[in-house]
C-alpha cells in the first residue's frame, strides 16, 4: 500500500500540470477519466484492505454481543464456521437456544477448542469465551477473560464494553467499592453513563442484586462452596464441579458444555460416566448427540437394537444404525461425508481427525 | 489602543480576583463528630518532611474550609472544592511542629449552610524522614496481560512523579523486583520478564544486562537484594506460575514450582551457589541481609507437590551465616521464626537497616501474600526473637509488600484496604520499641480524584536517597537488542 501512496504522490503534480494544459472542450472528458480512475482505485483499495477472516470474526462477535443466538447459526449454515472464535460462537449459540447437545455435530466442529478457544493475548478473541463463561456462572473467569482483553488493548485504553462486564463480575461476587469505581469511570462516558447510572442502584444492595433476573440467576450458578484452582485443560473438572456447586442442580448450559466437550474430546468413558446425570435438568428428551452415542455404542456391545433400555427416537436410531452399518462396510464410503449422516455424533467419533487436548502446562511467570 | 489595553486588564485583574474568592465560613453551626474525609488523616503520625495532607469531604459539600494550627505554633489555611494545601506553607508549619501536633479544623457548606466539624490531629513525629522519596512499580491489578506499566519515583516532599521507566519505551517488556542498595540508587537492580526478558544491574550509572536465566538455574534471577558492601546480591530463582480461583472471594495464587538462592558478584558476572540454601527438598526464597551483611535471612518452606498441595507451602523464616569476603554461606540454617507451627506462612522478610527488627508478611499459605485477603504485617524484634502481628498498622484486607526508610523510623507498605483490589502504598512511623504509629495513605494533590481514577496499583514500594537516573532510551534499546551478558556459575 505504501508503494501506491509513494506513487500517487509522484504522479498527481504532473498529472495535474498536464490538467491545467488541457483545452476547455477536452475538460470533460478528462474529468470523466478521473473518476473512473478514482473509481477503480477506490475499489482495489477496499479489495486490497478487506480482510474477511477479521470481518468474519468481528461480525460473530457483534452477533454474540446482541444475543443474536438465530443469526448466528443462520450464518454458521451459510458460511462455514471453522475459525476458533467463530465455532465458539456458533456452540455457545446452540447453547444459549438450548440445542447444544441436540445440533452440535450439525456444525463444523475442532475439538474441544470450539467450546472454550485457548486463551490469546489479544483484545478480540477472549471478548466471546468471556461470555460464554459469564452465561455458564464461571464469573471469576468472564471477569479475568474480559481484564485481560482490555490490557491487550494496544493504545493502552479501557472499553466501556469490558468494563461492563469486569462490573457485572464484580457486582455479582459482591464487590461494590471496586465497581462504583468502574460504574462512576463509565457515568463519564458518552454511550455508557445511562447504563452505569442505572447499575448504581445495586451497589450494596444485596436484595436488589438478589432479585434482578440475570445477577440473580448468576448468583445461584457461581461458585459458593467448592475451592479449588481453575484450569483450562481441564475443563470437565471445571464444569463439573460448578454442576454440583450449585446444589439446586439447574445449571443446564453447563451440562450441555460438559457432555459436548466429553464428546468433542471423544472421551466415552467420561461421557458414560456424566451423561445420567440429565435426569436432573428436566430435558423433554435425551439430547440427539447423546441418543446417537448410547444407540452405536448399545450396538457394539450387543449386536442387537433389542433390549435397548434407552427412550430414542426413530430418525436418531435410524441414522445411526445406517451410519453404523455403512461405516462397518465401508468407512470410505461417501455418503459418510453427506448429510444427514455426517451430522451424526459418531462421524465426529469415528471420522474427524481432532488431537484430544492433554493437560495444559501451567504458564511460566519467571 | 491605550485605552483597551488598560481595560482589557482591568477586566482579567477582576476575573482573577473573583475566581480567587471562594466562599468564607458565616454563621457557622458546630457539629460534634468528626468529618468524613477521604483519606482518613485524623490520628496520622507523618514526617515533617512529607508531602502536604490534602484531603476531600467526603459528603456533599459546595465548599470546604480547613484551617491547620500547629501545637507548637504557625497556622495555614485552605477554602475551595477540597483541601490543597500550599507546599512552601505546609512544610514550614510541619517542621514548625516537629514533635508536636498539626489540628485540623474542617467547616463545609452545603446550600449555603456552614457546618464545622470536630477537630482532629495529626502527629508530627520528630523522627526526620532520612529519604527524598519512593520507588514502586505501578501496574494494572490484573492477572497475564499487563498494559502500560513501569518503574516509577515519587519525591515525599511533593506530588511530583516521575518514570524511572516505561514499558512503553521497551514493548512487551514487564518491569519488576526493583531494590536499591539500603535506599542508595547508585546501585539498583530489577527484572525484566516477557519476551526480552533480563536482569538490569545498575551501578553508579553504569549498568549491565543479565540473561534472565542460565542453563543450570530452575528459573531466572528474581528477587533480589544487595549485599550492604555492594559486592553482592542475593536473588531468589524461581519457576513461578499462577492459577485462578473460582470461588468469589480469591482470584489469583502465584506459586513456585522451585525456588532456591543465589549470591550473584556483579564485577565478575560469577554466580556462587551455597548447597544450604539450594536444597531439594525445600523452597527458599526472598533473601535479604542482615545490615552488618554477616546474615542471611531467606524464607524456607518444605518442597510438595504443585498446585495439587497448594495450600501446604507454609514458610518459615531462615537464617543462615554470610561470608561478605567470599559468597559464602557459613554454618547450619536456623529457624528463627516457625509460622509453619503456627499454620501460616511468613514472607517478604526484611530487617530494619539498624538491624533491631525484621518486618514480615503473614498469610495462610504461599509465598505470594499479596492476593490474600488474611495477610498482615508481622514484625519480629531481632533482639528477643519475639514476633507479633501489627495490629496497629493492619487492615481487614490485604497488607503485604513493604520496605524500611534507611534510618529505620519509617516503613511503606501496601494494601488492598482501600477497595479491596487496587493496592495502594501506606506510610508507618516506628516507635523505638517497635510499635508503629496510624499509617497514611501516601498524599496526592487531589486524592478523590487520583485514587478514584488511576488503574494502577502500587507494587514492591522501596525509599530512596535520591532520584533514580537511568538513561532510558540506552537501557530501552538494550532490553530490545537482546544483547546480554551470560553469567558464569562459580
Amino acid at each position: 500500500m505504501q508503494w501506491v501512496v509513494m506513487a500517487a504522490f509522484a504522479f498527481i503534480p504532473f498529472i495535474a500540470d498536464f490538467l491545467s494544459a488541457v483545452k476547455l472542450q477536452r475538460v470533460l472528458l478528462v474529468q470523466g477519466i478521473q473518476v473512473a480512475i478514482l473509481l477503480i482505485l477506490g475499489y482495489l483499495l477496499i479489495c486490497y484492505s478487506y480482510n474477511p477472516l477479521i470481518y468474519t470474526i468481528i461480525d460473530y462477535d457483534c452477533l454474540v454481543r446482541n444475543h443474536q443466538w438465530q443469526k448466528i447459526l443462520d450464518k454458521a449454515q451459510g458460511q462455514n464456521a471453522n475459525t476458533p472464535l467463530a465455532v465458539s460462537c456458533v456452540n455457545y449459540a446452540l447453547a444459549m437456544t438450548g440445542q447444544l447437545d441436540d445440533h452440535l455435530f450439525e456444525y463444523y466442529q475442532n475439538g474441544a477448542e470450539g467450546l472454550f478457544p485457548s486463551f490469546a493475548r489479544d483484545m478480540t478473541s477472549p471478548v466471546p469465551t468471556s461470555d460464554i463463561f459469564y452465561s455458564l456462572g464461571m464469573i471469576n473467569d468472564a471477569e479475568r477473560y474480559a481484564f485481560e482483553a482490555q490490557e491487550a488493548i494496544p493504545n493502552y485504553r479501557k472499553s466501556g464494553r469490558l468494563m461492563q462486564r469486569i462490573i457485572q463480575c464484580e457486582i455479582i461476587n459482591g464487590n461494590y467499592k471496586v465497581a462504583a469505581k468502574y460504574l462512576r469511570m463509565l457515568k463519564k462516558s458518552l454511550f455508557y453513563h445511562s447504563w452505569a447510572d442505572r447499575q448504581m442502584q445495586f451497589l450494596g444492595n444485596e436484595r436488589a442484586v438478589n432479585a434482578d433476573p440475570e445477577y440473580g440467576r448468576l448468583r445461584d450458578l457461581r461458585i459458593k462452596h467448592t475451592d479449588y484452582l481453575f484450569s483450562d485443560r481441564e475443563m470437565d473438572q471445571m464444569l463439573g464441579l460448578l454442576m454440583i456447586d450449585n446444589k439446586k442442580y439447574n445449571n443446564k448450559m453447563a451440562y450441555e458444555y460438559l457432555i459436548a466437550y466429553e464428546l468433542l474430546q471423544k472421551d466415552m468413558r467420561h461421557f458414560m460416566e456424566y451423561y445420567p446425570l440429565g435426569k436432573y435438568f428436566r430435558f423433554d428428551h435425551i439430547p440427539y448427540c447423546i441418543q446417537q452415542v448410547l444407540i452405536g455404542l448399545w450396538v457394539q456391545e450387543h449386536g442387537t437394537l433389542q433390549g435397548m433400555p434407552y427412550s430414542v427416537d426413530q430418525q436418531n436410531l435410524g441414522e445411526t444404525t445406517t451410519f453404523m452399518q455403512t461405516y462397518v462396510n465401508n468407512p470410505n464410503n461417501p455418503s459418510l461425508r453427506q448429510p444427514p449422516l455426517c451430522y451424526n455424533a459418531w462421524h465426529y467419533i469415528l471420522m474427524v481427525g481432532n488431537k484430544k487436548q492433554g493437560k495444559q502446562n501451567m504458564r511460566e511467570i519467571y | 489602543m491605550k485605552k483597551n489595553i488598560i481595560l482589557y486588564s482591568a477586566i482579567l485583574l477582576g476575573l482573577f480576583l473573583l475566581a480567587g474568592c471562594a466562599d468564607r465560613p458565616e454563621n457557622v453551626v458546630k457539629v460534634n463528630r468528626l468529618p468524613k474525609l477521604f483519606p482518613n488523616y485524623s490520628g496520622v503520625t507523618i514526617p515533617a518532611e512529607i508531602a502536604p495532607l490534602n484531603f476531600t469531604y467526603s459528603g456533599d459539600c459546595q465548599t470546604m474550609d480547613v484551617v491547620v494550627k500547629g501545637s507548637k505554633g504557625g497556622i495555614i489555611h485552605t477554602n475551595g472544592d477540597y483541601a490543597d494545601f500550599d507546599v512552601d506553607e505546609w512544610h514550614e508549619l510541619a517542621l514548625q511542629n516537629k514533635g508536636g501536633k498539626l489540628i485540623f479544623t474542617v467547616t463545609v457548606e452545603k446550600d449555603g449552610k456552614w457546618k464545622q466539624y470536630k477537630d482532629f490531629s495529626v502527629i508530627v513525629s520528630a523522627d526526620a524522614l532520612g529519604d527524598w522519596g519512593l520507588t514502586y512499580r505501578l501496574i494494572p491489578p490484573g492477572y497475564e496481560v499487563f498494559g502500560k506499566m513501569g518503574l516509577y519515583q515519587r519525591d515525599l516532599s511533593n506530588f511530583d512523579q516521575t518514570p524511572i521507566i516505561e514499558n512503553t519505551a521497551a514493548p512487551g517488556a514487564c518491569f519488576n523486583c526493583h531494590v536499591s542498595n539500603r535506599t542508595n540508587p547508585n546501585q539498583f537492580t530489577f527484572h525484566i520478564r516477557g519476551g526480552h526478558g533480563a536482569t538490569l544491574i545498575q551501578q553508579y550509572g553504569k549498568f549491565q544486562l543479565l540473561k534472565a536465566k542460565n542453563e543450570s538455574l530452575h528459573g531466572s534471577m528474581v528477587y533480589p537484594y544487595w549485599h550492604p558492601n555492594g559486592k553482592f546480591i542475593a536473588y531468589s530463582t524461581n519457576q513461578t506460575h499462577q492459577s485462578f480461583y473460582a470461588v468469589r472471594s480469591r482470584r489469583v495464587e502465584v506459586f513456585d514450582q522451585s525456588s532456591d538462592i543465589l549470591i550473584y558478584q556483579p564485577d565478575t558476572h560469577q554466580i556462587i551457589l551455597n548447597p544450604a540454601i539450594m536444597t531439594k527438598d525445600h523452597y527458599e526464597n526472598y533473601p535479604v541481609f542482615s545490615p552488618d551483611g554477616k546474615t542471611l535471612y531467606f524464607v524456607s518452606s518444605q518442597a510438595w507437590d504443585i498446585p495439587a498441595h497448594y495450600k501446604d507451602i507454609k514458610y518459615n523464616l531462615c537464617k543462615v551465616g554470610f561470608n561478605p569476603m567470599t559468597g559464602k554461606t557459613i554454618g547450619k540454617v536456623d529457624t528463627i521464626f516457625n509460622a509453619r507451627a503456627m499454620d501460616k506462612s511468613a514472607n517478604h522478610p526484611r530487617p530494619s537497616y539498624d538491624g533491631k527488627f525484621l518486618l514480615f508478611t503473614m498469610s495462610d499459605y504461599g509465598c505470594f501474600p499479596i492476593w490474600h485477603k488474611e495477610a498482615d504485617q508481622w514484625l519480629l524484634d531481632l533482639r528477643t526473637r519475639k514476633a507479633r502481628p501489627l495490629s496497629e498498622i493492619n487492615s481487614s484486607n490485604s497488607d503485604s509488600y513493604h520496605n524500611w526508610s534507611a534510618n529505620s523510623h519509617w516503613i511503606v507498605f501496601t494494601s488492598r484496604r482501600g477497595n479491596g483490589y487496587y493496592t495502594n502504598l501506606y506510610l508507618a512511623h516506628v516507635n523505638a520499641d517497635g510499635t508503629m504509629g496510624k499509617p497514611f495513605l501516601l498524599p496526592q494533590r487531589n486524592p478523590w480524584k487520583y485514587y478514584d481514577e488511576t488503574v494502577n496499583s502500587f507494587n514492591t514500594p522501596d525509599f530512596t536517597s535520591r532520584p533514580v537516573k537511568m538513561n532510558v532510551r540506552e537501557v530501552a534499546n538494550s532490553i530490545i537488542s537482546d544483547n546480554r551478558i551470560s553469567t558464569r556459575i562459580h
